[in-house]
């Protein structure tokens, strides 16, 4: 008698023979002592197996305490998000044409091209509210790449366009800036600079601490300095980051400052707009085209010949404008010497005081606008609730693409999130050698390179995440009380709203917004490095700070 | 039969109850879906760590499964066992996450295929299987190739029949058999303590 073997016993054992062979083997076991010795060795190895892997010996994590996929039924959820991110990045491009190109043109009759998208938005977002504007405008454009992203990468398949994505916006937006320094020359050390006598025939990047342009450049001008002199020539655009800058030489394009405190002795043949704390127009110094300013305080005792748009604390005006002057700010003072040859036009805290011999084409248009607490006395009432809701609306989205993205990250970022003091301390590491990350990523940036641009991409959806996190967190919090978080986008949504009604409140808003970014960063943070740490995915960014 | 049976299924075959849920689900219907979550997460986390290298893959693979549980619901046949189709549904998830991270070698059996099937001596057999904890049969399938371990835990753990593990690894049914008859082979090497140091662990940490 033939011997089954182990293959046939086990095919018996599990039922998966047919009748005529199981009823053959059945005939077999019976005499067969052997046989059923290996058939009752297998049927214990079975047990062993089922008993084994059916014991209950692990619980289930905390992290998968949260129910996910809280969404409705697949087909409405992809639809819902097509909608949102539709209806969002219309609303952004109705943003960028309602306030923008009006914007623009009134720029561009002042004299200022807005030559390209970016310098519109950076350019003329500046004019309109000064710095907030500006961050703003980045915060849109984060807003919309968010929102190409959920169209581009909805598929988790996909998941590896992101990186196509965010190179491709990167590099859109590098096309967009004006001067792209690509080939110039480039100086560094404490004291560079250009001697007299020397000419630079080429665009020149200058870094140092105490820099002196005394020769020539023919080409433009890009210096990243303490103390920046210029009394050299300069027959393209100056564009400068110095604590300190004094120009006094002859400037044939435009100059751009930003600086604690900037004086033009000579002025440009072109324009200049300047970010200053103090800023100083020299009586001699005579500006070719129009003056856009931001600062705390200025002596205005130069020539314009064209506008002056002056966003300020406050302003001495004692020299000419050939223009209009347009004056938003706490306090202008219109001096003995001064000669305007447009309208004047103030709005303001209080009237402008004009000295006895100043010289008016028209008399002073002064409109009262009492300081309001916060950033209310800024925006008007619609524009503000309009601006509350597409942050909030933005923060939401982010949400959603994370949740359906990254379901582990989320969660295990959410997990991450009620560790209050491990993540707040994470966190303010993070911000503080991020921000110098971000500075120095806006360097880059502007001398042209696209990583300063992917780096500043990506830490955008870090801040953006810090809101969902946390608001996630209060929202868990509030609709379950104290144990289990279910976290549901309805959680996620009244979570959010919270936070931005908190973030609202005057004086106490800015230290709750700070509190959420501290926190939220550093349970990302954390996230990102537990998930890394132990199993390296690569559709998750690095976090770009240390 | 003589394998216990995979509580879920014991549980919840043709229970109206879970008919309901699933139906309140379909309909959009999110506290219905927080409970049947919390039914099935522990019984799909621990599906997840027997057939995944870590834990937190295991974790990540729970909350992936459920989404797409969620998704596909639609087609989940209600005349069927529902925790047989979840069981599928978290194979498939499991596999295709193996196969994505690994490279082919690691999911293949490699040169154990090639061997000749023996049949083992039902004594020394026996003898094995006696010294055994389950602690001890858990951490010697972590030593084995993916494909091995997949098998095991689809037929010893989420009690599936032949046909739906077929299914599940997109194997002929005929190849069921067989594959499930070299793991176990296999994992009884990496029970006999002096065979185990051949097979390195595969990154199991527990």
């Amino acid at each position: 008698m033939n011997h089954f073997d182990e293959a046939s016993c086990l095919l018996y054992l599990d039922g998966q023979l047919d009748g005529a062979r199981a009823a053959e083997l059945t005939a077999h076991f019976a005499g067969c002592g052997e046989c059923r010795a290996l058939l009752h060795a297998l049927e214990k190895e079975s047990r062993l197996l089922g008993a084994a892997l059916l014991e209950q010996d692990e619980p289930l994590p905390d992290s998968l305490r949260v129910v996910p996929a809280p969404t409705a039924g697949s087909s409405s959820w992809v639809h819902w998000v097509w909608a949102l991110s539709f209806g969002f990045a219309a609303s952004a491009v109705l943003i960028f044409w309602a306030v923008v190109q009006p914007l623009a043109e009134q720029l561009d009759q002042l004299g200022f091209q807005a030559s390209s998208l970016l310098s519109a938005v950076f350019v003329s977002g500046a004019l309109w509210e000064g710095w907030e504007a500006m961050f703003e405008a980045l915060q849109y454009a984060a807003l919309i790449s968010l929102g190409v992203l959920v169209l581009a990468v909805w598929r988790p398949w996909r998941r590896e366009r992101i990186a196509v994505a965010m190179t491709l916006l990167g590099i859109a937006l590098l096309l967009c800036i004006p001067t792209a320094a690509s080939a110039a020359e480039i100086r560094r050390g404490p004291n560079s600079g250009v001697a007299a006598g020397e000419t630079v025939n080429n665009d020149l990047i200058v870094f140092g601490s105490a820099v002196r342009i005394d020769g020539t450049v023919k080409g433009d001008l890009i210096a990243f300095a303490q103390d920046l002199t210029v009394n050299g020539h300069v027959t393209g655009d100056v564009i400068l980051f110095s604590q300190l800058a004094r120009i006094g030489g002859q400037v044939d394009g435009n100059i751009r400052a930003f600086g604690a405190s900037v004086s033009l002795d000579s002025g440009p043949a072109k324009n200049v707009i300047v970010f200053a704390r103090h800023f100083d127009l020299d009586p001699r110094a005579s500006i070719g085209g129009g003056l856009i300013g931001f600062y705390a305080t200025a002596t205005l005792g130069g020539k314009i010949n064209r506008d002056a748009l002056l966003f300020a604390g406050d302003t001495m005006l004692d020299g000419t404008v050939g223009g209009d002057v347009s004056y938003r700010g706490n306090r202008l003072e219109i001096g003995p010497m001064a000669q305007i040859g447009g309208s004047t036009r103030a709005i303001g805290q209080s009237r402008p005081e004009v000295a006895a011999g100043a010289k008016l084409a028209q008399p002073v248009d002064f409109e009262f606008q009492p300081r309001r607490p916060g950033r209310l006395g800024r925006v008007a009432a619609g524009t503000y609730v309009f601006r509350q809701i597409l942050a909030y609306v933005g923060a939401f989205l982010a949400g959603l693409l994370l949740i359906k993205l990254f379901p582990g990250l989320f969660a295990a970022a959410r997990k991450a999130t009620q560790r209050v003091g491990s993540a707040m301390g994470v966190g303010a590491l993070v911000l503080v050698s991020g921000i110098a990350v971000v500075l120095f990523a806006i360097l880059l940036m502007i001398v042209g390179t696209g990583a300063g641009i992917a780096t500043l991409m990506l830490y955008v959806p870090i801040l953006y995440g810090a809101q969902v996190f946390v608001g996630s967190y209060v929202g868990d919090r509030l609709m379950h009380k104290n144990d289990t978080l279910a976290p549901s986008v309805g959680a996620l949504a009244l979570g959010l709203l919270i936070l931005r009604l908190l973030t609202n409140i005057p004086f106490l808003g800015f230290f709750v917004s700070a509190a959420i970014l501290i926190w939220g960063t550093g349970a990302i943070c954390i996230a990102l490095w537990e998930r890394t740490r132990l199993n390296v995915a690569p559709a998750i960014p690095a976090v770009p700070a240390a | 039969m003589t394998q216990p049976k995979a509580p879920e299924r014991a549980i919840f075959q043709g229970d109206a109850k879970l008919a309901d849920a699933i139906a309140r689900v379909r309909a959009g219907d999110e506290e219905a879906w927080g409970e049947l979550y919390r039914q099935f997460a522990p019984a799909i986390f621990r599906f997840c760590r027997r057939a995944l290298p870590t834990p937190e893959d295991a974790e990540d693979a729970t909350t992936e499964i459920f989404m797409k549980v969620r998704e596909k619901l639609g087609q989940y046949d209600s005349q069927r066992p529902f925790s047989s189709w979840l069981y599928k549904v978290a194979a498939n998830h499991c596999w295709d996450m193996l196969r994505r991270r690994h490279s082919r070698q690691d999911l293949e059996t490699g040169d154990v295929e090639t061997l000749p099937i023996e049949s083992a001596n039902p004594d020394q057999l026996s003898r094995l299987i006696d010294d055994q904890t389950n602690s001890g049969v858990r951490s010697a399938l972590a030593q084995l190739p993916a494909r091995a371990r997949m098998v095991l835990v689809l037929r010893y753990y989420s009690d599936l029949t032949y046909e739906e593990i077929a299914e599940a690894l997109k194997i002929p049914r005929e190849a069921v058999g067989v594959a499930l008859l070299r793991a176990r082979q296999q994992l009884r090497r990496a029970l006999t303590p002096q065979q185990t140091a051949t097979h390195p662990a595969t990154g199991d940490r527990s």
